[in-house]
């Protein structure tokens, strides 16, 4: 099981990520953190399926597709 | 009471704006995408959601989606976000001085210019005109989806084309055109800009900014994004870069359901339907002598123009005329419309026409009654 987390300049960017791998069945929460030297950020936990699970390949492609990689967005 | 302005504002809105509306203004209470707290991020998220259903409608990604004051503000992004020194706009002889008074700003303040084009009937015509119009100074071709005067529809996946080949953006006016014509992002549009309370039923107050990604805007208005914030510069990414501020929250998620009613019903449905309404008015008002049609909607003509129709009452000046109507229940608009330059080329800059501007929400007892009306003023 592997713990992801992935942080973004972008709230929707955020939320874009958030609404794809829901529809996958992959949860996931948003929280507001600060990044050293930028300011404001946002950090996607993602907790995982109802089993909490997470596969960080699965979650990384489906992410690619719709252009966020799993480093900053 | 008829109310037939709805290419001012639609009304009424569906039941369900009116209750996404009420219900954000008392469940989303918290700042969006500022605060770190449980509210803020579940007004957040139902942000998002309206911004998804708005991109839906026009085949554009969700980050592009903009939310603004209104179809005026998201215009005045686009040409001066697009306005460099010497730069030279090309415009359609039918816009909207929400087109034309940012073109004419613009163009003064970065000692550039503006050509006009010719927009008829005749979709080639227009082509041939709107590629006359372009040098190589050319730095956007702004056009309406549909005139708010006579609703004449401009062929804007062609125009989109000529841009395409010319490598130069194409700025969208849709204040007329969303939510009824057939407008996607993939059809070579590179900024649509929409209101957000006529076709597509949110309320006023609210308007989009649709960008394709491929043009870059430079910022007319900065401030705080909640993003990036120990930058002085605007964030390099959208939404953010163009939403400084707080934004109308309950008023982007009653937007986003208008967006969802209008995807249910869809465009072309409702499109079909208001045309029939003008088709039933004109029909009815067509052998009066003392009314002048401007655009006589006919079924062979349907395809021309967006549910709109311009008339006269002889005799009458359009606002007497409107005054006199309000007074027997209907609502419409007489004047100029803020489109002096459509009304120039109708030759009613003089006396101003009258509007009749149907909703799905518009019946056709409401257009006979108002035909009835107007057998009154003979």
């Amino acid at each position: 099981m592997n713990n992801v987390n992935i942080l973004f300049k972008s709230f929707t960017a955020a939320q874009k990520a958030r609404s794809v791998l829901a529809a996958h069945g992959i949860n996931s929460i948003i929280e507001r953190t600060h990044t050293k030297g930028e300011g404001c950020s946002f950090i996607l936990h993602i907790t995982g399926n109802r089993r909490g699970e997470v596969n960080r390949d699965e979650v990384c492609a489906l992410l690619a597709g719709i252009g966020i990689s799993c480093g900053l967005s | 009471m008829v109310y037939l302005d709805n290419a001012a504002t639609t009304y009424p809105k569906p039941r369900r704006v009116y209750n996404a509306w009420q219900n954000a203004m008392s469940a989303y209470g918290a700042n969006p995408g500022r605060s770190g707290h449980r509210l803020a991020a579940v007004t957040g998220e139902a942000v998002y959601q309206s911004r998804a259903s708005c991109a839906e409608l026009f085949g554009a990604d969700p980050e592009n989606t903009i939310f603004t004051l209104n179809c005026t503000h998201a215009l005045n992004y686009a040409i001066k976000g697009l306005a460099r020194r010497g730069c030279h706009f090309v415009a359609s002889d039918i816009e909207h001085n929400a087109v034309i008074r940012p073109i004419h700003a613009a163009a003064e303040r970065c000692g550039g210019s503006y050509t006009l084009f010719e927009v008829s009937e005749d979709a080639e015509k227009t082509l041939r005109s709107a590629e006359r119009a372009i040098n190589r100074d050319t730095c956007a071709l702004v056009c309406t989806a549909a005139s708010n005067v006579f609703g004449l529809r401009p062929p804007i996946r062609e125009l989109a084309a000529l841009c395409r080949r010319r490598g130069i953006p194409f700025v969208v006016d849709a204040a007329q055109g969303a939510g009824v014509l057939p407008l996607k992002m993939a059809d070579g549009i590179s900024f649509l800009c929409a209101a957000g309370h006529k076709g597509l039923y949110g309320p006023m107050g609210t308007g989009l900014l649709l960008s394709d990604g491929k043009f870059p805007l430079a910022t007319i208005i900065e401030g705080g994004t909640g993003s990036v914030s120990e930058s002085l510069r605007m964030p390099e990414f959208t939404p953010d870069r163009f939403e400084s501020g707080t934004i109308n929250t309950a008023g982007v998620i009653a937007l986003g359901e208008g967006a969802r009613f209008v995807t249910e019903k869809k465009p072309e449905v409702i499109l079909a339907h208001e045309l029939a309404i003008c088709r039933r008015f004109c029909a009815g008002v067509r052998g009066m002598p003392h009314i002048t049609l401007y655009n006589d909607i006919t079924e062979e003509k349907s395809g021309l123009y967006a549910p709109v129709v311009a008339f006269g009452i002889k005799g009458i000046s359009s606002a007497e005329a409107s005054a006199k109507l309000s007074d027997r229940g209907f609502y419409m608009r007489g004047g100029l419309h803020c489109a002096p330059l459509a009304h120039r080329k109708l030759g009613t800059l003089e006396s101003g026409t009258l509007r009749f501007s149907p909703s799905v929400f518009t019946s056709g007892a409401e257009a006979d009654a108002l035909v009835n009306a107007l057998r009154g003023f003979k």
